[in-house]
């Protein structure tokens, strides 16, 4: 399959490496990916010895044209979400990589790397504060959200951007 | 639907027990060349050619053409094994021995209808006993043995070995071996009609091939975010090495955050000391790449870059040689050598000089005669330094036409040391053909009326400055006379002229 955008290519090529190395407890459905490869699931393990051992999670990846410029959407999909304090109950994450802290020279793999040790550093499982708020009035596309990061205390506040505004 | 397993898009691999005739290779029955295989002359019978197929197949029938020009082989043996073990002895299917009028030799397993079979006429038809059907329902490996000739040189010419991948194979084998096949389908369809003949097929699959040959680019080369070909590989000063085009789009991705430019990989924001520099030892290897390379589209699609900021005068270049050209005017050396002979000097040149002080516009042009010459390098040099002797100085009296009025011993003091400057010049100089350079240096760019002018050209290929310009009314040419669109006038750059 001849990739000509520079994102397909990127992509392409982050798709064969998550195949051939993937990080512990990730996997990539890669026949289901090679068909449309600007979304992603990947399915995580939680990690052995942490509060999430033999939960099974589904991330989804939403990839634009600028990708690796700009960062994917991701979001826990599926039946089960992690209760954690930094993931909502529709999914969404608060991680700073995937919005403000996004650099080209991440990829998909760094993302469940990192996704995975926020999980792994969980020491009690609990939605986050603001859960009801915000699943109520958040946009369907957490990018779309101003994220207020305070970093390892674990309280997050937000600000909605409302897309009408734009 | 049979498949010819001798076929190259389904990668048979052939050997063969004994050396060739140069440019008759075994090989050559496996890749659609219409030559054939010729043994060395000194070679006698047997000999084993062995082809491995890319799986266990059923055989259908085998079609054998013997001779290569008027080279026959006239005795043929053919064996068979189901694993590609050497150590797993060839079992005897069949054997055929041709007869002077037998054009070829066909083997087919009994239980098929030799009149079935789609074989050119004049073939000697030779069956496989039916107790060995179980080699030739599972066969891996096929010898042809020529055990005899007549009077010449082992010969094959051609083989098909046509059937169908062993019901015993699994199923993606059998989708494999279909989805090559029909790949090899695809391009005989393309292929026009003409097919038939041997050499058009031979060279659709050099098309292919040529076709097929996809340009590698080294991963070095690459860019690890976009991983496209650098054009101006920069170090990081974390050691990354990325293109400058995609750190300048990072840049305008973190300037919307509000952050200063920073390595992508660790986020350190750039300062005097760790800032990215420029690889260029990597884009000397790109570079020389991109050249060996430059006949292939996909490079041809790649953006060059002429240098960065420091040396974009190879962009001026270019410019420089425009504006010789315009002094390489025949008729100009014509007027102006015909004009200098008319002139009688009787003014000094500080006379001249104290003249030309109020608008008068001292650029001396040179005047060289365009002579192409296609001899060699030594007669061009001679010819260059011909021209640079006989090349005059005009000075273009822009003010009140007096631009004749010169001494004859200023033209020849100029001329001289011109000369000799030129001369020294043309002596470090590899490229004759490119003279016009180097008179260039020879312009000079003051303007005596004024500093630091700027310098227009005029079709007539006068070079005059803006304030003389501005003060021309009737778009004529002050020095010729000759009437010029304000479109026509070009500026030229002083950068280049102070080089």
């Amino acid at each position: 399959m001849a990739a000509t955008s520079p994102s397909k290519r990127r992509l392409q090529k982050e798709l064969m490496s998550l195949i051939r190395e993937p990080p512990p407890g990730v996997h990539v459905d890669g026949e289901m990916v090679g068909q449309n490869l600007t979304q992603w699931i990947v399915y995580m393990e939680g990690a052995k010895g942490t509060l999430y051992e033999g939960e099974q999670f589904q991330l989804q990846f939403k990839f634009s044209s600028k990708y690796p410029f700009d960062s994917p959407e991701v979001t826990f999909i599926g039946g089960n979400i992690p209760v954690h304090p930094h993931v909502y109950s529709n999914g969404h994450i608060c991680l700073s990589i995937l919005t403000e802290d996004w650099s080209p020279a991440l990829s998909v793999q760094s993302i469940c790397l990192s996704i995975i040790s926020m999980l792994s550093s969980c020491t009690e499982k609990k939605r986050p504060s603001d859960n009801t708020l915000y699943v109520r009035t958040c946009n369907k596309n957490p990018k779309k959200t101003k994220w207020w990061y305070h970093g390892k205390k674990g309280i997050i506040l937000y600000i909605l951007y409302i897309l009408c505004s734009y | 639907m049979l498949l010819n397993f001798c076929d190259p898009r389904l990668r048979p691999e052939i050997k063969c027990s004994t050396i060739s005739t140069e440019g008759y290779e075994v090989t050559n029955l496996i890749n659609d060349s219409c030559k054939g295989f010729l043994a060395y002359s000194c070679i006698k019978p047997p000999v084993h050619i062995d082809i491995t197929f890319l799986c266990n197949i059923r055989i259908n029938h085998i079609l054998i053409w013997p001779s290569v020009g008027s080279q026959k082989s006239s005795g043929f043996q053919l064996y068979c094994k189901n694993t590609n073990d050497c150590n797993t002895p060839y079992t005897l299917l069949s054997s055929g021995f041709l007869s002077p009028s037998d054009a070829g030799l066909l083997f087919y397993p009994s239980d098929i209808k030799p009149e079935k079979i789609p074989a050119p006429a004049n073939f000697l038809k030779r069956y496989i006993k039916v107790w060995i059907g179980h080699l030739t329902s599972y066969a891996h490996v096929l010898r042809i043995t020529i055990c005899k000739t007549e009077k010449s040189v082992p010969a094959l010419g051609k083989i098909e070995v046509w059937g169908t991948v062993s019901p015993r194979c699994g199923k993606d084998i059998v989708a494999n071996v279909y989805t090559l096949w029909s790949k090899h389908e695809a391009v005989l369809s393309l292929s026009t009609t003409e097919y038939k003949t041997e050499i058009t097929s031979a060279k659709t699959t050099d098309n292919r091939q040529e076709g097929k040959t996809k340009l590698e680019i080294p991963e070095s080369f690459k860019d690890p975010i976009t991983l496209e070909l650098m054009t101006q590989p920069i170090t990081l000063p974390s050691g990354n090495v990325i293109d400058q085009a995609t750190l300048e789009k990072y840049g305008r991705n973190e300037a919307i955050w509000g952050r200063p430019l920073s390595d992508p990989f660790t986020g350190i924001v750039f300062n005097e000391h760790r800032k990215p520099i420029m690889a260029t030892a990597l884009k000397s290897r790109i570079d020389k790449f991109l050249l060996d390379n430059s006949n292939l589209n996909e490079i041809k699609s790649i953006p060059r870059v002429l240098g960065h900021a420091s040396n974009s005068a190879i962009a001026g270049d270019r410019r420089i040689i425009e504006v010789p050209k315009c002094v390489l005017n025949k008729n100009l050396l014509k007027r102006t050598v015909e004009d200098a002979k008319l002139e009688a000097c009787k003014q000094t040149m500080d006379d001249y000089l104290q003249q030309t002080k109020r608008y008068c516009h001292k650029l001396p042009t040179i005047v060289v005669c365009s002579k192409q010459s296609t001899a060699n390098a030594r007669e061009r040099s001679e010819q260059v330094t011909k021209i640079s002797n006989s090349s005059k100085l005009v000075y273009n009296n822009t003010h009140n036409h007096i631009r004749d009025n010169k001494s004859e011993n200023l033209i020849a003091n100029v001329d001289s040391s011109l000369d000799g400057n030129v001369k020294s010049l043309l002596l470090n100089i590899k490229r004759f053909n490119a003279p016009e350079k180097v008179e260039l240096h020879n312009i000079s760019s003051e303007c005596k009326c004024c500093n630091n002018s700027i310098l227009y050209k005029l079709p007539c290929k006068h070079v005059i400055c803006r304030k003389v310009l501005l003060s021309i009314e009737n778009s004529q040419c002050k020095s010729c006379g000759l009437f010029y669109k304000l479109s026509d006038i070009e500026r030229i750059h002083n950068s280049i002229l102070n080089r």
